[in-house]
């Protein structure tokens, strides 16, 4: 039988998707006591008005009340997200502050990891100036409420609409229903069981991953951005198409992440029999729907395996990645974990926390990796200083605490490694940035 | 597939790129670069899948060079021609 309700302006039910992303965030705070949070970083140079931004800023957000919305659960037991309703107030903090070039990168990783201040606060703005005409603007988020590539998309609309373009069409075409996935049960239950057939593979050879730092409470997330230049991305399109093939960029980078990382995880006992496993967040929008659906999790995973014993041999990894990743669209394997984690939307969040880590006995797997979509902030200015570099720094729900992500703004494009302090040493970390420029 | 032309394989892959794209077929040119229409990696893994199911071919086997798969009718062209040694 199929439940139609009736969509309401106050309440926005939860993907199965979004439901897991609540619970990484509710293991990452049992681990480190940090959240599921990322942070988009815009270096800017040009000038760069405090009071101008935060005044379009408060502005703007008022259109936003799901802004400052928080989950609940519905009558029918589907979880949703309660909007207030529309004129509420909707507080943003913007912080400023002056740094030296030397400080920024430590600023940066400070405003990463410092948490939001109350429960109902998921977007925070921090502004670093190093002087007169060159400032960073980190905007740090939850990832409740947005993907990579939806905060993005945020900033860019946000952009557009300071600059007094008419973009009402665009705000008023974002969307915020969502059916609450209470029908076709048995489709689901099939996804689920598909799902679990595909994770028990997953789970036969023993799983390399990085010891934990102790103790784990209280570790902050440190972050290694690797800059490519417009004529490195160039060249590195070029050897991802010679090494993996015709629009393998994905695969490409995640196979040079794992040689990268390979020589750390052996120099730290991982034996030739374990295997590495790679959650691999993929976006389900395209580009322009990116620009609609901004809010919330569009987002599934694939998962891959490459023996420790082949992860030196970059040629056999793509291969093997490329493989991978063909049967798994194949076998509709991102549809099977969004369609059946709707059934897990029943379970309280510490709960499916703690399934998500019994199939690997405590673990998640050896190292998340992503691609930032290309959708999300595409203007060369922002206020009116220019926008030279754009790049993520999300803190990797642990475990496995390490990640790797890239994303590419106009003609650049960075990898950003991320891990839970104490995980890899800074000289482990210089050595993964020198192979993955000699990889790409 | 057998008795396909290469027109008709150009209109199937539009309407499953346009599904791939959330677009309207209208809007995707048969001599537009694949990339340009927006397609990533997965986006293209779910063509190379499209046409497995649709017209039996393993494309992912078989080398994915730029010549064949740089636009909808060079992609529609290699169907037609047939798996390659």
């Amino acid at each position: 039988m199929r439940i139609s309700l009736p969509y309401s302006r106050k309440k926005r039910y939860l993907t199965g998707m979004d439901w897991i992303v609540a619970a990484l965030d509710c293991i990452s705070r049992r681990f480190t006591g940090g959240s599921n949070a990322s942070q988009i970083v815009l270096e800017l140079r040009g000038p760069f008005d405090d009071e101008k931004f935060k005044s379009a800023l408060g502005d703007f957000v008022k259109m936003f009340p799901v802004l400052r919305g928080y989950p609940t659960r519905c009558w029918n037991l589907a979880p949703f997200w309660k909007i207030p309703r529309r004129g509420s107030q909707v507080p943003v903090k913007v912080e400023i502050t002056s740094v030296t070039e030397s400080g920024v990168h430590p600023a940066l990783e400070e405003s990463a990891n410092t948490p939001f201040s109350e429960a109902r606060e998921h977007l925070v703005f921090r502004i670093f100036h190093v002087g007169a005409d060159r400032h960073f603007l980190a905007m740090r988020f939850d990832h409740f409420l947005f993907d990579a590539q939806g905060a993005e998309a945020l900033l860019d609309i946000f952009h557009c609409w300071q600059q007094g373009e008419d973009c009402r069409a665009r705000i008023d075409g974002i969307s915020l229903t969502e059916p609450a996935h209470l029908s076709d049960w048995m489709k689901k239950f099939d996804y689920g069981r598909l799902l679990v057939r595909m994770l028990l593979e997953l789970t036969k050879k023993p799983l390399a991953v990085l010891p934990r730092p102790t103790p784990l409470k209280g570790r902050k997330f440190q972050f290694s951005i690797i800059r490519f230049s417009e004529e490195e991305k160039r060249a590195i399109a070029v050897h991802a198409e010679r090494d993996a093939g015709f629009m393998m960029l994905m695969p490409y980078l995640l196979g040079s992440a794992v040689t990268a990382l390979n020589d750390v995880f052996k120099a730290r006992g991982c034996s030739g029999e374990d295997e590495y496993v790679v959650s691999v967040s993929v976006d389900h929008r395209r580009p322009d729907v990116a620009q609609s659906k901004l809010f919330f999790n569009n987002i599934s995973f694939l998962f891959f395996r490459i023996p420790v014993f082949l992860a030196g041999d970059r040629k056999q990894v793509l291969e093997t990645l490329r493989t991978q990743m063909y049967d798994q669209i194949k076998s509709d394997f991102p549809t099977a974990i969004s369609e059946s984690s709707m059934v897990m939307r029943i379970l309280p969040l510490k709960v499916l926390g703690w399934i998500l880590l019994r199939p690997f006995k405590g673990e998640f797997a050896s190292l998340g990796f992503s691609c930032v979509g290309k959708g999300g902030y595409r203007p060369e200015k922002f206020m009116e200083a220019t926008v030279e570099n754009l790049y993520h720094m999300p803190l990797v729900p642990l475990p496995p605490g390490l990640g790797f992500v890239v994303n590419q703004y106009g003609n650049k494009m960075n990898a950003t490694l991320s891990f839970v302090d104490g995980l890899m040493s800074r000289e482990e970390i210089m050595a993964v940035e020198t192979r993955v420029r000699q990889l790409l | 597939m057998e008795n396909m032309s290469v027109q008709e394989v150009e209109q199937k892959l539009v309407q499953e790129i346009a599904i791939i794209l959330c677009s309207e077929p209208a809007a995707i040119k048969l001599d537009a670069p694949l990339p340009s229409l927006g397609l990533d990696s997965m986006g293209f893994v779910e063509i190379l899948v499209f046409v497995e199911k649709t017209f039996g071919i393993r494309l992912i086997e078989s080398g994915l060079t730029r010549d064949d798969f740089q636009t909808i009718h060079a992609l529609a062209s290699r169907i037609c021609t047939g798996p390659r040694s």
